[in-house]
């Protein structure tokens, strides 16, 4: 027992030293603690390697889950970026000492961009520059979504934005409203998406409904489609013991048009995972559809509903509704719109 | 391989006396460092930081002493003794600056005493052991909750300071250090719980 409180002593006061908060005294009781007997000196020496382990190892240890971004920790990193540039200079040298120096470096330097191309992703020059050129503004996000959920550039803009938002602890947002609810933050841009009766629609519930943007044609592939992210549900507080579910429900409808055009709606709820301000990718998804029937006068429910998957950060609420074949290239101004979103969530042990 | 750039760096870095940089990196380049010593001196790299911060429990300081200390490790090549004890000679070296350190800010920083840079023993910070600990440390890190690895992030990775985390996730600074307290712990209880797992696993 006594053994017991003279480490939780001596871990208490290292800590406060590693953290620079102990004081003269505070520092002067660790000496004498890790100086009174040899286990005592070596869980100090423990706790320290430790320690040394998490600043030295920051890479692999608290991001051990992101190892499959390189490039990022050698920017991040002085150390590893140290031990990268090591191998390529004593490479170098060595060659040049020792062999042809061309040789040598070319070898090196091919492999290594062979590497990046790997470790990004893109098979081949073409589809990186058809990447850039398609999507320039997503270079300037401070993280990415892998996902193959998001329909549009846009819409994962949207929730990039949305995730910076709460991950900083912001409050308020000019695009949407940030509710908190016990251990769960949800940023929800529904009320900045709706619009009174028109077109022949009237909200379903209260004076207001959601109206959809308006739809993005593809010639090519005769679609016409547009997504909105609707919510994103800040989950990280939640306790890790017990297991969530989460059911969405959201009635639909769509304005008259003079020609029939066959509207798919969809819901979709996908959960999320990634450090603070890295990218994020995707734990899993749900996603339902119907047919939208051509009544303005009734509102069709879609549901779906998802259990979240252990480890998840944030969960992704999105609406799409999407036109295909050659009625994707007809106008349509009419619209489509959502009404009564409703998320809900229940807990139970693990 | 790497300590050769080590030494470079060292010699290089803006911290060191320019001058003295300048004619440390004549000699390097005019007498490489042996291959073995290279890989001697790159292998203790984390274990001699470990023993650095255990004395100079300051991250900052800490990264200077050892750059310092690889530095002298660098320009000492020739005189060390293939059939010494590599880590136990590199180590003596960093408790003499460590030594001067504290004296240089003795009156300026609070610091161990001297004698406790006499009491550590090498052998508590065995770089062999590492990699087993480091592996450890990674499986016990993925099973902290949620808000601890965000705290331990925040301090470990991004360098902030208790006033910064506690401004960050909105707690008293006490509290953010008794997270930090909490996450230690567990850790380490758990690095020890896991470590003959990892060694079964890294025999295998």
């Amino acid at each position: 027992m006594k053994k017991y409180d003279s480490f939780e002593e001596l871990d208490q006061l290292t800590s406060k030293t590693l953290d620079e908060i102990a004081t003269a005294s505070d520092l002067k009781r660790l000496e004498e603690l890790i100086t009174s007997s040899k286990s005592m000196r070596k869980r100090y020496a423990s706790l320290v390697t430790q320690e040394s382990l998490l600043h030295w190892e920051t890479g692999r240890v608290v991001d051990f889950e992101e190892e499959t971004v390189p490039k990022r920790k050698i920017i991040n990193f002085p150390i590893f970026a140290s031990a990268a540039a090591a191998i390529v200079a004593l490479v170098s040298a060595w060659g040049f000492s020792k062999q042809s120096p061309y040789g040598g470096n070319t070898q090196q330097i091919s492999s290594n961009n062979s590497e990046i191309k790997q470790f990004a992703g893109k098979p081949s020059l073409a589809s990186k520059s058809f990447s850039e050129v398609k999507e320039p503004f997503l270079q300037r996000l401070p993280f990415k979504i892998e996902s193959r959920n998001f329909s549009d550039s846009r819409n994962q803009r949207i929730a990039v934005s949305a995730i910076e938002l709460l991950e900083s602890g912001q409050r308020f947002d000019d695009e949407a409203i940030v509710k908190i609810d016990k251990d769960l933050t949800t940023w929800d841009r529904t009320e900045h998406l709706t619009v009174p009766a028109e077109n022949g629609i009237l909200p379903l519930d209260g004076a207001s409904m959601i109206k959809l943007s308006d739809m993005a044609v593809n010639v090519d592939t005769q679609t016409a489609s547009v997504q909105e992210t609707l919510q994103v549900v800040d989950i990280r507080g939640l306790s890790p013991l017990f297991s969530s579910k989460v059911d969405a429900e959201i009635s639909l409808n769509k304005g008259a048009t003079a020609y029939p055009q066959s509207t798919e709606f969809e819901l979709s709820v996908e959960a999320l995972k990634g450090e603070v301000g890295e990218d994020k990718r995707s734990m899993g998804s749900i996603s339902n559809a119907l047919i939208a029937d051509t009544d303005q006068a009734t509102w069709e429910n879609l549901t779906s509903s998802f259990d979240v998957p252990e480890g998840t950060d944030f969960l992704v609420v999105s609406v799409r509704a999407r036109i295909e074949g050659p009625e994707s290239l007809l106008p349509n101004p009419s619209g489509n719109y959502a009404d009564s979103l409703r998320v809900s969530f229940s807990t139970s042990a693990r | 391989m790497q300590s050769l750039y080590l030494c470079k760096q060292a010699y290089g870095n803006n911290r060191i006396d320019k001058t003295r940089a300048r004619n440390s990196t004549r000699n390097m380049e005019d007498e490489p460092i042996p291959f073995e010593y290279s890989r001697k001196l790159t292998s203790i790299q984390r274990s001699l930081y470990a023993y650095i911060l255990s004395l100079l429990p300051n991250r900052s300081d800490a990264e200077d002493i050892l750059q310092e200390t690889n530095l002298i490790l660098c320009k000492k090549a020739k005189e060390y003794n293939p059939d010494g004890h590599f880590q136990g000679w590199a180590f003596r070296i960093a408790r003499y600056q460590i030594m001067a350190h504290m004296t240089k800010y003795r009156r300026s920083k609070i610091h161990f005493s001297n004698e406790l840079a006499e009491a550590m023993a090498e052998e508590d910070f065995d770089s062999t052991s590492l990699n087993v600990t480091q592996k450890a440390l990674q499986l016990c890190y993925d099973l902290l909750p949620k808000h601890m690895q965000s705290i331990a992030r925040l301090r470990f990775k991004e360098e902030k300071t208790l006033k910064d985390i506690s401004s960050l996730v909105n707690r008293p600074i006490g509290s953010v250090s008794a997270t930090l307290h909490r996450i230690r712990r567990n850790l380490l209880h758990c690095v020890h719980q896991k470590i003959p797992r990892v060694e079964a696993e890294m025999d295998m």
